[in-house]
């Protein structure tokens, strides 16, 4: 016998199996994340929808008195009962989105805006110009958001849009810190360096290079100053600085509310579980969102 | 009696069987990571795995300890003397692990401890015989006496951090930790990959000479066949999770008995001539899914016929203990041994060109990062001076911390020299930052770059199409159409269509084409290339080099390569820079520096080099 072949004992009942106890436990958990994200985006989504159609889809307006039954309880005609001035509660509500989206919207939409723009100047030119922007934003940082909101909305008699104005101001140093950590990351990268050798100016580097690499970093703060605007107006809403009295908004809703604890507890606890539950699934479907980006980024 | 023991009644007389793999299949969900190994160590063995990335080898280490990534899942048989280790449960992995089976880790970098100083690293695991823990002096004494066997024979280390140590000695402080518990095997996975060629030597003449003193088994996991012939008895090639070819190194060396094997050999370029041409393996290395049930290999094999593509071929022995996978060795023998010859005796002679134009001239460049007078700056070029002329191609050779990769920032504008002159083709290059945007953008049209990792060169974000045509606008100015990227994808090798892809669906050396296609686009009269090839598997290695003659003879474009390479900067330079602690130590045509070198550090380098190891090893034997 001069070559050999080698058999092997590999029938089924030769091959010996063995299962890593750690693989079952990795198998399960990516769906799982993948489920909650799909769940907070449809949750999120209704949000939105209620906002744009607001009064078309409501049993009643928002601001029709019926002072003939004040106070109510839940009944079949009025799903959550009625406030002092017999206004419907469920309607209130679904009018109420359009207010409690739009400005975190706006908040979210310009911090963006700004921290991509700041954070990208600072990041990609570096140098002096980061020494500026970066001080001036760090000094913004150094002020607790909502107290110095109170303060200011307060002191210049409230408003809805200054309440918005200054917590863009004060949510951008956050944001611009992100992006200017990531916009770093990238200067150093060989495709950047080789655009530079292709005699591109910095702007077009920055928004055809490094804006597209950092693009996941955005979704993160959009959806991260979306849940803190949403609850900071909400709460200066509820102390009455925010929207116009009588405007149907969740946290104005919840503050006036809190006379009815006893006779109707829905009035109080419905707008409030509606603050949590947009604010969590904005959240989550920031966080989904950013898992996602990153493991088609590391899977090269 | 079954064929397996008796082969190894034949094969092996004296030692016994330490460590049989059979049938390993590494799976993670759906795909096949690793197919089927077979893999057999005997006491005191030293076993070399050889493979290009993707080949399995570093997860067959790690299923052989017991230390796969999350989510992957180990079948088939690893018995350690005749005990079967995936069956055995956590705590008797336990055992086995480190005081049996020893792993060393590539990168002596991030593997130790950064907050334990070395000594504790050392004797972390140790025991008395009574099982108990040593008392802080007998520790100490046997930290010392340990890094002493492993050539430190400094006692201080002892007490030294890990970062206060150079890459060299951190790998010797972790196979003093890893041979703490005197294994019977221990594991190398490349262990000298992340180090300078003269380091790497003396890693691996460290381990050649641990194994032998100690009687102890060695798995030596690495890419380079050289290293392997030059440390290891026995060499087992590895390809998209195969075994392609096994059998003692003498045999291998001599006479490769797989197209594979023979093709890895061959695209290595030898160190002491100038070959005509590069022999390259066409392809890149596929996953094991996509060659199930044919040969691995067939795709990319000059010799395959329909038979190599009915099923997997299993491993055959021939004579002398080896074994093959190849179905057709016995016809094409021949044929192979015929092209080692001819490959062997082909050279050419490295042309003079020395009549044209000056086309960059540096003179004194120095580079200081941090304050110059402070304590903590660092000198990373000093007084440079290096001129290249129209057409010629000019290597700079030297090790990590060189200065050799600012250099080429320096004359790319992409760092900025403290003090020096540099102009290119008569324009004024000192300082990029000062000169003005016209200036600045003829300059860049007549210097481009190629760069090292052909994974961050391009950008993910955007088409194939999309980077280079921002390249040909650079030079002509106007919107460009597909036809000229087209023309540029066919003329780096690859296919048109390519320009639709984003770079994430293209293989190593299929971005390192489009990185080439990118800086050739502008037309440059100079092209830096930093280590072009290096983080390419040896395979396509070839494919590059080839590519880069072609495109420099026939565009006269010149060339300023950058590499650690002795065997490649032979291949592609005429004239070399031999660069150390930020000078330029000796400099002239590359075939007399790399015979006769004059400095004591160039031939410092030259004696490194694998091809050396294995000659030296080869003339003792």
């Amino acid at each position: 016998m001069s070559a050999v072949t080698r058999e092997k004992g590999r029938g089924p009942s030769g091959v010996r199996r063995f299962q890593l106890r750690s693989a079952g436990r990795w198998r399960r958990r990516t769906p799982r994340s993948g489920t909650v994200t799909m769940v907070a985006g449809v949750v999120f989504g209704v949000v939105l929808l209620l906002a744009i159609l607001g009064s078309l889809i409501t049993p009643y307006g928002p601001n029709a008195q019926n002072l003939g039954i004040g106070s109510t309880g839940p009944s079949a005609g009025h799903l959550l009962g009625t406030d002092q001035l017999g206004r419907d509660i469920f309607s209130r509500l679904i009018v109420g989105a359009r207010t409690a989206v739009l400005g975190p919207v706006l908040i979210a939409v310009a911090t963006t805006a700004l921290s991509a723009l700041l954070g990208m100047i600072a990041g990609f030119v570096g140098g002096r110009t980061d020494g500026i922007i970066s001080r001036i934003l760090d000094v913004v940082y150094a002020l607790p958001p909502l107290l110095v909101a109170i303060v200011i909305v307060g002191v210049l008699g409230g408003g809805f849009a200054l309440g918005v104005l200054v917590l863009i101001v004060l949510s951008v140093p956050a944001g611009f810190r992100n992006v200017r950590a990531a916009a770093l990351e990238q200067r150093g990268l060989p495709y950047i360096e080789s655009a530079t050798m292709l005699g591109q100016t910095n702007t077009r580097i920055m928004m055809h290079h490094v804006l597209p690499n950092i693009r996941p970093m955005l979704v993160a703060t959009f959806f991260l100053s979306f849940t803190y605007g949403f609850v900071d107006l909400s709460t200066l809403s509820f102390l009455g600085l925010g929207v116009a009295p009588g405007t149907a908004d969740w946290g104005l809703m919840a503050a006036d509310s809190r006379v009815l604890v006893f006779s109707n507890p829905l009035a109080l606890v419905a707008p409030l579980a509606l603050i949590v539950i947009a604010a969590v699934s904005a959240n989550l479907v920031g966080q989904g969102l950013d898992a996602r980006s990153d493991t088609t980024r590391s899977d090269r | 009696m079954n064929p397996v023991t008796r082969i190894d009644d034949r094969s092996t007389s004296a030692p016994a069987e330490l460590l049989r793999v059979t049938g390993l299949r590494v799976a993670n969900g759906g795909s096949t990571l690793v197919e089927d190994i077979d893999l057999v160590v005997h006491e005191g063995e030293s076993v070399a795995i050889v493979g290009e990335s993707g080949s399995g080898k570093s997860l067959t280490a790690r299923a052989i300890i017991g230390l796969l990534p999350e989510g992957l899942v180990a079948q088939g048989s690893i018995r350690y003397r005749q005990e079967e280790l995936l069956d055995a449960g956590p705590a008797a992995r336990k055992r086995v692990r480190g005081s049996e089976i020893c792993l060393i880790l590539q990168d002596p970098f991030t593997m130790l401890h950064p907050l334990i100083r070395c000594g504790d690293i050392v004797t972390e695991n140790l025991r008395g015989s009574s099982g108990k823990r040593p008392t802080a002096p007998e520790r100490r004494d046997e930290a010392i006496r340990r890094l002493a066997e492993v050539g430190i024979d400094d006692p201080r280390v002892v007490d030294r951090y890990p970062f206060e140590l150079s890459g060299g000695m951190r790998q010797r402080v972790a196979i003093a930790a890893a041979l703490a518990q005197d294994p019977t095997l221990l594991i190398a996975d490349e262990p000298s990959t992340a180090l300078d060629a003269t380091t790497q030597k003396e890693v691996l003449d460290l381990l050649a000479s641990l194994q032998k003193s100690r009687g102890m088994a060695l798995i030596l996991i690495t890419h380079d066949l050289r290293i392997a012939f030059s440390v290891c008895q026995r060499v087992n090639v590895f390809y998209a999770g195969n075994v392609l070819e096994s059998g003692p190194t003498a045999l291998v060396a001599a006479a490769p008995a797989h197209p594979y094997t023979l093709g890895l050999l061959l695209a290595e370029p030898p160190i002491d001539r100038r070959v005509r041409e590069f022999v390259s393996i066409p392809g890149s290395v596929p996953t094991p899914d996509s060659v199930v049930g044919q040969c691995a290999f067939a795709d990319r094999c000059a010799w395959a016929t329909e038979i190599c593509r009915e099923d997997r071929p299993r491993l055959n022995l021939l004579d002398g203990g080896r074994s093959t996978a190849c179905r057709r060795v016995d016809e094409i023998a021949d044929d192979l041994a015929g092209r080692r010859s001819t490959f062997q005796q082909s050279a050419v002679a490295i042309p003079r060109r020395s009549d044209g134009p000056l086309l960059l001239e540096a003179t004194d460049l120095t580079v200081t990062f941090g304050k110059a007078s402070t304590a903590t700056a660092v000198l990373a070029l000093d007084r440079v001076s290096i001129d290249i002329r129209s057409g010629e191609s000019v290597g700079v050779v030297g090790e990590s911390g060189s200065g050799k990769t600012t250099l080429s920032r320096v004359i790319a504008g992409l760092a900025e020299p403290t003090s020096g002159s540099l102009s290119i083709d008569g324009l004024d290059a000192s300082s990029y930052g000062r000169i003005g945007r016209a200036a600045r953008a003829r300059l860049r049209k007549r210097v481009q770059m190629i760069f090292q990792d052909p994974y961050s060169s391009l950008d993910p974000t955007h088409t194939i199409g999309y980077t280079l045509s921002e390249a040909i606008r650079f030079r002509t100015g106007t919107r460009v159409g597909g036809d000229e990227v087209g023309a540029l994808l066919s003329r780096v090798g690859l296919p048109r269509s390519y320009g639709a892809r984003l770079p994430v669906a293209l293989s190593g050396g299929e971005r390192q084409r489009i990185g080439i296609a990118r800086a050739i686009a502008v037309e440059p009269q100079l092209l830096i290339l930093d280590e072009p090839v290096s983080a390419l598997d040896v395979s396509v290695q070839a494919q590059i080099l080839t590519l880069l003659r072609e495109i420099h003879d026939e565009s006269g474009i010149a060339y300023l390569f950058i590499t650690h390479d002795l065997a490649v900067v032979r291949q592609i330079a005429d004239r070399i820079f031999v660069m150390n602690r930020g000078r330029v130590v000796e400099s002239g045509p590359t075939d007399i520096v790399l015979d006769s070198p004059r400095d004591p550090y160039t031939r410092l380098l030259v004696n490194a080099d694998p091809e050396r190891i294995e000659s030296a090893a080869v003339a003792s034997a």
